[in-house]
């Protein structure tokens, strides 16, 4: 499997919704300047708190396999969104989206999770819609 | 992002020159999204009209356009940019535009994506305000955040040493911010939310990250004298009509006022009052006030709400279970 990391430069600000469960900085550990799409198979799932992490084996173009960490929310924040301990398993492969971490490592900031099948686990909302409407009002 | 178009006839008269964007923004929380940066550029010549942000209601009116094509952008703070091309506008015209946002969410970004774990919950139950045996109001409940009010946008005074600690803090990304340690949130930052269980002499708030229980007594008991200074305080209530009158004293000096959008120290001279309403079933109105001499020029007041999701729970969160971010905070 080919890895695919892509380096992107966004304009994103900084600044905070009131959070109803705050464990540590983003912006002291990632980076979201340097978002990071990373595909390969699930070697280990922790759903534990105060994050619920998982690992991949990523493959780059010379064959060489890294384990990657990804960081989710906590278990209990993922399953008021209707995922369970059960939704990402190992074996499966998947493919992440998020931020690297600043310090270096093989480790980044989960956005969304996408399965080979395309379906959705770990996505910021589990139920994506757009219910934007917009009406032309005339005199 | 889907948009549907559709066309109405208004009877309103509409007086201004040039025509009229209008609408309201909300989230996919179905709640209204206030201080969203709002700009509209007319395609073809360029020019920028009427940069503002929406009001509280979520409502927005960008007035006086010139006939044309317009695309209309919208920013918000965790939020996904929102961009709308070909808007035709023509005087005497008013366009509606009403907008969903899409929270810009990272699953590990705790306090950057605060909004992701208030999920989609359901309206809060209706009906009286429960009330005790003895006619007081009964504050139980497991009571999830409501829409941030805008008293929590107002930093506190703080004294120059404050002012300080809080720059050096935002300089270093909050990297040391006591939750990453697995401690508490602290009695400011989580005040008006958690699981409330009210007996006629006790109210337990119990807390699920990381775990804390607060004791407020309602048996008629003054502070101590001689109080250990710790995270949560000594709290004790007392009912001004159907207001509970929280006041806690007997603080460390290790919480921040909130994790992230007022990252404030205090001293041990930290006492705050806690005024609780149950105005019906489900909703929790709280005031706070935070007076510390050592700390504030004047005393810092914020509001919150909280709603009623009998279909949720307090959980089980165990911090130190397997912490691994401590690691890889930078110290800059």
């Amino acid at each position: 499997m080919r890895a695919k990391i892509a380096l992107l430069v966004t304009g994103t600000g900084l600044l905070a919704a009131i959070p109803m469960f705050a464990h540590h900085s983003f912006a002291a550990e990632y980076d979201r300047n340097r978002p990071i799409k990373l595909t390969g198979k699930v070697t280990k799932v922790e759903w534990m708190n105060p994050h619920a992490r998982f690992y991949v084996d990523v493959k780059d173009d010379a064959g060489k396999v890294t384990n990657w960490e990804f960081e989710l929310g906590s278990p209990n924040g993922l399953m008021r969104q209707g995922w369970t301990r059960n939704s990402l398993k190992e074996g499966d492969v998947v493919t992440v989206e998020g931020s690297l971490a600043k310090d270096g490592s093989n480790l980044a900031n989960s956005r969304t999770v996408k399965l080979a099948d395309g379906r959705k686990v770990f996505a910021g909302s589990a139920e994506e819609t757009g219910r934007t409407e917009s009406k032309v009002e005339s005199k | 992002m889907r948009l549907t178009l559709a066309c109405l006839l208004s009877l309103a008269a509409f007086a201004q020159d040039g025509g009229t964007i209008t609408g309201r923004i909300s989230d996919t929380f179905g709640y209204r999204v206030s201080g969203a940066t709002i700009q509209v550029k007319n395609t073809a010549t360029g020019a920028l009209y009427n940069k503002g942000t929406s009001e509280a209601t979520g409502e927005y009116m960008l007035g006086g356009l010139p006939d044309g094509a317009y695309e209309l952008s919208v920013r918000m703070t965790n939020m996904k940019p929102y961009v709308r091309r070909e808007i035709a506008v023509r005087t005497g015209q008013s366009v509606r535009v009403d907008i969903t946002l899409q929270d810009d969410v990272r699953l590990g970004t705790l306090g950057d994506g605060g909004r992701f774990f208030q999920r989609r919950r359901p309206a809060p139950p209706t009906g009286p305000t429960p009330r005790m045996p003895d006619g007081k109001p009964d504050l139980s409940g497991f009571w999830a955040p409501g829409p941030a009010d805008q008293s929590e946008d107002e930093p506190p005074q703080g004294l120059p040493w404050v002012e300080a600690v809080v720059k050096a803090r935002v300089a270093n990304d909050l990297r040391d911010m006591p939750t990453a340690r697995c401690l508490p949130n602290g009695v400011t930052q989580q005040a008006g939310r958690g699981k409330f269980v009210q007996t006629p002499t006790l109210l337990v708030i119990l807390l699920e990250f990381p775990g804390d229980t607060r004791q407020v007594f309602l048996d008629g008991r003054v502070h101590p004298q001689e109080l250990d200074p710790t995270w949560l305080g000594h709290s004790i209530g007392r009912w001004e009509g159907d207001t509970l009158v929280v006041d806690t004293v007997g603080f460390n000096d290790k919480s921040w006022l909130t994790m992230i959008r007022n990252p404030y120290p205090h001293t041990e001279m930290m006492h705050v009052i806690e005024r609780y309403r149950r105005p019906d079933l489900g909703h929790l109105d709280l005031e706070m006030t935070v007076e510390d001499p050592g700390a504030f020029r004047k005393p810092w007041v914020v509001k919150r709400t909280a709603n009623l999701d009998p279909t949720d729970e307090l959980m089980e969160n165990i911090c130190s279970e397997n912490e691994k971010d401590l690691k890889h905070l930078l110290d800059k």
